[in-house]
């Protein structure tokens, strides 16, 4: 699972869609065999785990009953629901206000409320304990009135408020898609049908955006079960952090191995669950032809409750985060000269990243080939595998690798090398997919019209192919690039003793309790995932516009 | 003269349904053939065949007396001109127009000047293709198929995508071009006017099968059946008893182009009907039912007394009005088949 908007957004490209091209590709024998391989080996440590998990056997199953491993699954299954509903419940309002209602400003409402999915969990988590938290900004600020003490914001509460902020804007994207569509004639006719606005909604309306909210929803779920920054610093004790604790503190790694395979089946089932609901929503689009302008809403005396709506979810998950972090970056840093220890930090995070870009995009190349070209079943299910890391947590990709290193590459074991596969099983998608848009861009005509014209396969590719998906090739890397900048727990885990980025940084600050010294990193991180997320956007964009 | 290009009993299936079944064609060196056929008859599958793009089921394709149908795409010597041109959109029409030729950078200079003055392109060398026109975007295509001086030239729909306006005139010059060139085309097209002026020989298809090959001439005026008289031009069917160099219809006896025995249908062209005021004495007599007026001729529905509805074409200056009984003759001999 990834921290910025996963490319799923667009449900077809989280498994890939396959343009029907008759178009055969040369020496097809030799793509296969590379990506097999490739596919293989993002595979392997997972399976590894996997068995190594079954193969616990009888003290296997002991410990999954005990109460402690319990209690594990319905934290988990508590805060996911609890999450899904909440994300619901702000999503699906958020969306109809900014869609359909003359609330003032509506479209700057829209992007503002789809920017807490920019700031990753961890750090939001980090400024929301600094503001709400014991000795925090808040109680600073109370004391003079005597109020002593808040509210505990520690465990399921401050994990809830984190991801549920962070995870709205998911729900909000399908729900405004679904919103547009919708024929305007419908409703129409239900008003003259003598139905009140409000049945109206609930009777026509709503059906109608069931798919939307339900594909939304579970988008919301899966990344409450695969989040680990939020639920860590809040010290709720839900599967991420189990395993991470299990790792590290009491080295029974066969537990935390247990643990990871029932999130694998628990992600896995909500995953179906997503990829039924995102195949309805097709057949619910109504009037694909000529729209009419869809009719607003007045909101009336509604409109003050209505702007309080929308600017709360903003306020808590963009404007306190990013706020405190100037704040903290222009009251302490400024004076104090930058730590050396920072730009080191900086050095290596942009180096390991570099790194894991050209891996992965290198890596990423015959997948995507497949996936653009083949259309052959086997070929599918080959590039739908690959996409492991898109739907895995990162705690369990890391995990994984530890195993599978310890056992396979002993040599290997908390170096750069399994580092950055770890990064390269996660980001593989990123890249698989950007390889994907770029090629179903180049017509195949042209790699045809050079053949005829005498050139060999491989000269078609270096003259006519590569130079055409350049471009979206690179943006693919920049996006690898962005997102191991800012990954945490997979670079937790596998990371080499001593070795820092600026994500682990900030994990390691906050058990430091020195919070000043996050807002430099933190608002770069910000400015990446921002960057990120724009160029998602402007990817999915461009594909859609190419079909 | 020798076959420049023979394809015997090519097969082709996707997924199970046979897009071209058992077919065969050839052409003389230097010729100009056309597959003509409405959207899905295998015709574009055919075309794609010859140039290796796809390999046929069975069957085999030879260039110049050579068996290529093993040969990969860029050793066959078969030039393309795809329908929406594939100009690489990354260089600029000279580099698109060298892209296949060999030789040095003096050589190579040389023939695309060459090519530029034989397409009316000059100083178009540094455009990209996207700074130009429709036609000069075809043009430059047709350039870049014929740089590498292939044996077989390849034409995909190539003025589909033109403007109706510019498409006669493009459609002449090259014609023109090509014949300088004296190069082997195979051409592929639905649109029928297009084939039957462009074309030394036709190679109607539908459903996959090779229906009819012959000149445009022997196309239009003998289709061996109903629906190559159809898609071929619009036609009238009548039922005839046919006894040797005549046959018995309701228009009597007519002759026939060549002799018949037995029931056969008489293929009568629009204009090949005539029509005279209702005092005439030859013919039969019909009623007009709808009138066409085109400015340089027009179209007559009519309605024989048995009920057969037939469709004439006939010259604009002479009127008729709705519901106005005419006499309706067969004056030459007509083509039939069983």
């Amino acid at each position: 699972m990834q921290d910025t908007i996963r490319s799923s957004i667009k449900q077809t490209s989280l498994f890939g869609s396959f343009p029907n091209s008759t178009w055969k590709m040369p020496r097809f024998s030799f793509l296969y065999g590379i990506s097999i391989l490739i596919v293989l080996l993002a595979l392997l440590p997972v399976a590894f785990l996997i068995m190594r998990a079954l193969g616990a056997g009888e003290a296997g199953i002991e410990y999954l009953f005990r109460e402690r491993t319990i209690n594990i699954i319905f934290n988990s299954i508590k805060l996911m629901v609890a999450v899904s509903l909440s994300a619901a419940l702000i999503g699906v309002p958020f969306a109809w206000l900014t869609t359909r209602t003359n609330l003032p400003y509506r479209k700057v409402w829209l992007v503002l409320g789809l920017l807490p999915m920019v700031v990753p969990s961890y750090l939001s988590t980090v400024t929301f304990i600094a503001v709400l938290g014991p000795k925090g900004i808040l109680q600073g600020w109370l004391a003079p009135f005597g109020i002593t003490e808040l509210p505990e914001i520690y465990g399921f509460f401050g994990a809830w408020l984190a991801i549920t902020l962070f995870t709205y804007p998911y729900v909000v994207l399908p729900v405004r898609a679904a919103l547009l569509n919708l024929d305007p004639a419908l409703e129409e006719a239900a008003h003259s049908l003598g139905l009140s606005r409000w049945r109206v909604f609930m009777r026509v309306t709503l059906p109608q955006l069931r798919p939307a909210i339900a594909g939304g929803t579970l988008l919301a779920a899966l990344y409450s079960l695969s989040d680990f920054g939020a639920v860590a610093m809040m010290r709720y004790n839900v599967f991420t952090r189990a395993i991470y604790l299990q790792y590290t503190s009491s080295f029974n790694r066969e537990r935390a191995a247990i643990l990871a395979l029932v999130l694998i089946a628990l992600t896995l089932t909500l995953l179906l669950l997503e990829r039924y609901y995102s195949r309805n929503t097709k057949n619910y689009r109504v009037g694909v032809g000529a729209q009419r302008q869809i009719k607003q809403i007045n909101l009336n005396r509604w409109r003050i409750p209505a702007l309080l709506f929308v600017a709360t979810p903003i306020i808590l998950g963009v404007i306190i985060p990013v706020g405190v972090m100037l704040w903290w970056l222009t009251g302490r840093v400024m004076v104090e000269s930058v730590p050396v220890s920072m730009t080191n930090i900086a050095t290596n995070a942009v180096y390991v990243s570099f790194i894991a870009a050209l891996v992965v995009a290198v890596a990423a190349m015959p997948l995507g080939m497949l996936s653009a070209r083949a259309k052959s079943r086997f070929s599918r299910t080959l590039v739908s595998m690959s996409y492991i890391g898109n739907v895995l947590p990162g705690i369990v990709i890391g995990l994984a690798l530890v195993f599978f290193g310890i056992r396979y590459l002993p040599g290997l074991y908390q170096t750069m090398p399994i580092l950055i596969m770890g990064y390269g099983i996660r980001y593989l998608p990123f890249s698989v997919g950007a390889t994907r848009s770029a090629l179903t861009q180049v017509n195949p005509c042209y790699e045809e019209a050079a053949r005829s014209l005498g050139m060999k396969p491989h000269q078609v590719a270096w003259r006519i192919t590569f130079p055409l998906v350049r471009t979206g090739v690179i943006s693919g890397g920049v996006l690898v690039f962005l997102s191991v900048m800012k990954e945490l727990p997979t670079t937790l885990i596998l990371a080499p003793l001593g070795f820092r980025t600026l994500a682990t940084r900030i994990w390691s600050v906050h058990t430091e309790a020195q919070f000043v010294l996050i807002g430099l990193p933190g608002l770069v991180l910000v400015t990446i995932s921002a960057v990120s997320l724009w160029l998602i956007i402007g990817r999915e964009r461009q594909s859609t516009n190419a079909i | 003269m020798f076959y420049a290009l023979e394809c015997t009993h090519l097969t082709k299936q996707f997924d199970g349904t046979a897009a071209v079944k058992d077919a065969s064609l050839r052409i003389h060196n230097g010729g100009f053939l056309t597959l003509l056929g409405p959207s899905g008859c295998g015709k574009t599958t055919t075309l794609r065949l010859i140039a290796g793009f796809e390999t046929p089921d069975s069957g085999k394709i030879s260039v110049h007396q050579t068996d290529i149908t093993d040969l990969p795409i860029e050793k066959r010597r078969v030039g393309m001109v795809f329908q929406e041109y594939a100009l690489f959109p990354h260089i600029n029409v000279g580099e698109n127009i060298a892209f296949g030729l060999q030789g040095n950078k003096h050589q190579k200079a040389d023939q695309i000047a060459h090519l530029l003055r034989l397409l009316g392109l000059d100083g178009l060398t540094d455009r990209m293709p996207h700074q130009l026109s429709g036609g000069q975007q075809q043009r430059v295509a047709l350039a870049r198929a014929l740089a590498p001086q292939p044996r077989v030239l390849l034409l995909d729909e190539p003025f589909s995508n033109l403007d109706a306006t510019l498409r006669a005139q493009v459609r002449r010059d090259v014609k023109n071009i090509l014949k300088e060139t004296g190069i082997t085309c195979v051409f592929v097209t639905h649109d029928q006017e297009e084939a039957l002026s462009l074309s030394d020989q036709i190679a109607v298809m539908f459903d996959g099968r090779v229906f009819q090959i012959g000149t445009p001439h022997e196309i239009y005026a003998q289709p061996i059946n109903r629906d190559v008289a159809d898609f071929v031009g619009e036609a009238n069917f009548i039922p005839a008893e046919a006894h040797g160099d005549t046959a018995t219809s309701i228009f009597g006896q007519t002759k026939l182009q060549r002799t018949a025995h037995g029931q056969v249908e008489l293929v009568i062209r629009p204009e090949m009907l005539h029509i005279q005021g209702g005092t005439s004495d030859t013919g039969i007599s019909a009623s007009v039912q709808w009138i066409d007026y085109y400015g340089h001729d027009q179209r007559l529905g009519i309605l024989l007394e048995n009920g057969t509805p037939l469709v004439a074409r006939i010259n604009a200056h002479t009127f008729y009005e709705i519901d106005q009984v005419v006499r309706v003759s067969l004056p030459h001999a007509v083509h039939a088949f069983s």
